[in-house]
């Protein structure tokens, strides 16, 4: 089984382009821990059949194909870990779907393919900020200064977190976490929805640079269907391969 | 008994097997198989001045189909033959350059430049509004189907395919009007037209509202209008619609057509289609 070509990251640090290499192989997984983290949020273990070493970086997400096969489209899912050929996702109920994936009972049978798309830059000292399943993609970075996250519910995951400052819906929302922060000079790493990056935006204005994951609909998650295309400042770009992260500069909201 | 290994011909163009990409699925950096294995690569469509293709979002499901309003993005053609043309020819694959247009001239235009390029036959697609006529789509007109035709088939000497639209009353007269044209081979079927909604929103969920429907959910309906151009024509036929596997293939065979194409089979499994070779 060999690697898919590799493409420069479009993030240069220090000068060094980061270089990813793609499997573009559907890979055989078993459930092996299944966990109920609220109403309709689960934690998945599935265990990688293939031994090949897969590394990612953190921002990078597996496409999960359900076993019925009428559902065409893989699921993608941030990864939340991958060690020892066992991978973790979190994700919550929202269709069809997702609710066939959080039925599935231990030692069933999927196919998976990872890891996909560009994760964030590695860059020390960043200042994360994630809403809801939002910070699954970010949960891998042990770098960071600070971690501030932002919960409808109750909290999930946030244990996984250095530094982390926790907010849940009924005691406030994210912007009351980050008000007094400082961010001058800093790079912020976000992910949540839309609505949230928006209320969080204009806290940020100091900030060096801010690196966001981009969550769309996507079609096969791999590059092919042209189905998850945005504009930025050097042309359209897929959400599948040239992101999920971008560097906010670069795109034209 | 039509074989998918064995070997084709359209108009001095050989095809090592019958199997080919459907347009709009290969794309060269996300292929995880050699492309020269293929009887042919049909390539995303392109136009003269290029799309930037519709909003997000642009994909949606169905059971055993997938909903598209791309809005076929593209760079252009002169971009195209000078980098996706030029790295597949490159790589030995033979090529089949599939084009649009928003007016009879620019297909024209288009198709003219595709003919000085190291493309071995074009793909006319059909299914376009027709700017000009207030939207319609060409496809959908038998005398604006011959006239397209006819008028491109003039201006080049490659072979020229022509697409068609399912999204017709009688796919018949329209084949036939394509091949009245001079059209060398027809393609069916290209994506029919389909919608979904957000159960939470009760919006549409495409950015475009509809979009086009592939997939095996439309099989049946690309095997008949196969089998109904067959009766009326002897030209080459390429059946693309829903093939997963070789027994869909071989259906297709089965109704008449000569060549099959792959398209939403490979993105959910970048090998499926090559494992119709095996």
């Amino acid at each position: 089984m060999s690697p898919c070509r590799s493409r420069p990251h479009p993030a240069e640090v220090a000068g060094r382009p980061i270089y990813i290499i793609t499997l573009m192989q559907l890979l055989n997984a078993t459930l092996i821990k299944k966990e109920k983290l609220s109403e309709n949020i689960f934690l998945f273990s599935l265990k990688i059949q293939e031994t090949e070493n897969i590394t990612f970086t953190s921002g990078q997400f597996v496409n999960i194909y359900l076993r019925n096969e009428t559902k065409l489209l893989p699921r993608p899912f941030g990864i939340l870990s991958y060690e020892n050929n066992v991978l973790e996702i979190c994700f919550e109920i929202q269709g069809d779907g997702t609710k066939e994936l959080s039925e599935y009972e231990i030692d069933t049978k999927l196919k998976c393919m990872l890891p996909l798309g560009n994760g964030f830059p590695e860059i020390d000292d960043t200042v994360l900020i994630g809403g809801g399943l939002g910070i699954v993609p970010l949960a891998p970075i042990k770098n960071n200064l600070i971690a501030f996250l932002g919960y409808k519910d109750k909290p999930f995951l946030a244990e996984r977190f250095s530094n982390a400052k926790v907010i849940t819906e009924s005691e406030g929302l994210i912007t009351d976490l980050i008000r007094e922060y400082d961010f001058d000079a800093k790079t912020v790493f976000i992910c949540g929805s839309k609505n949230m990056m928006n209320a969080v935006m204009p806290h940020l204005t100091n900030c060096k640079k801010i690196y966001a994951s981009l969550e769309e609909r996507l079609g096969c998650g791999f590059g092919a269907c042209v189905g998850c295309s945005i504009k930025t400042k050097h042309g359209l770009k897929k959400i599948c391969k040239d992101g999920p992260v971008f560097d906010l500069e670069e795109i034209e909201l | 008994m039509k074989n998918i290994l064995d070997k084709f011909e359209i108009k001095n163009v050989k095809f090592k097997n019958r199997l080919l990409t459907a347009s709009g699925t290969f794309n060269l950096d996300s292929a995880s198989y050699d492309p020269s294995a293929l009887g042919a690569v049909t390539t995303k469509g392109v136009n003269l001045e290029g799309e930037e293709g519709n909003p997000l979002p642009r994909i949606a499901e169905t059971d055993s189909g997938i909903l598209n309003c791309v809005g076929l993005e593209n760079g252009g053609v002169e971009n195209y033959i000078r980098t996706e043309l030029k790295e597949l020819k490159e790589k030995g694959v033979t090529v089949i350059s599939n084009f649009f247009g928003s007016s009879i001239s620019e297909y024209v235009e288009v198709a003219t430049r595709l003919d000085e390029s190291d493309t071995d036959l074009l793909e006319m697609n059909i299914s376009c509004p027709n700017i000009k006529e207030g939207g319609i789509s060409f496809g959908t007109d038998k005398t604006a189907v011959l006239e397209l035709t006819k008028k491109v088939k003039q201006e080049i000497k490659k072979p020229l395919i022509v697409k068609l639209s399912p999204n017709v009353t009688d796919i018949q007269e329209i084949a036939l009007s394509a091949v009245e044209g001079g059209a060398d081979a027809l393609s069916l079927i290209n994506t029919l037209l389909g919608m979904r909604f957000d159960i939470k929103t009760g919006d549409p969920i495409l950015s475009n509202t509809y979009g086009g429907l592939s997939g095996p959910a439309v099989k049946p309906i690309a095997l008949r209008m196969v089998h109904q151009v067959r009766a009326v024509t002897d030209v080459p036929i390429i059946g693309i619609g829903g093939i997963m596997n070789k027994d869909d293939a071989k259906e297709f065979f089965f109704a008449g057509a000569d060549l099959v194409g792959v398209g939403t089979a490979s993105l959910c499994d970048p090998h499926a289609i090559i494992k119709l070779l095996k």
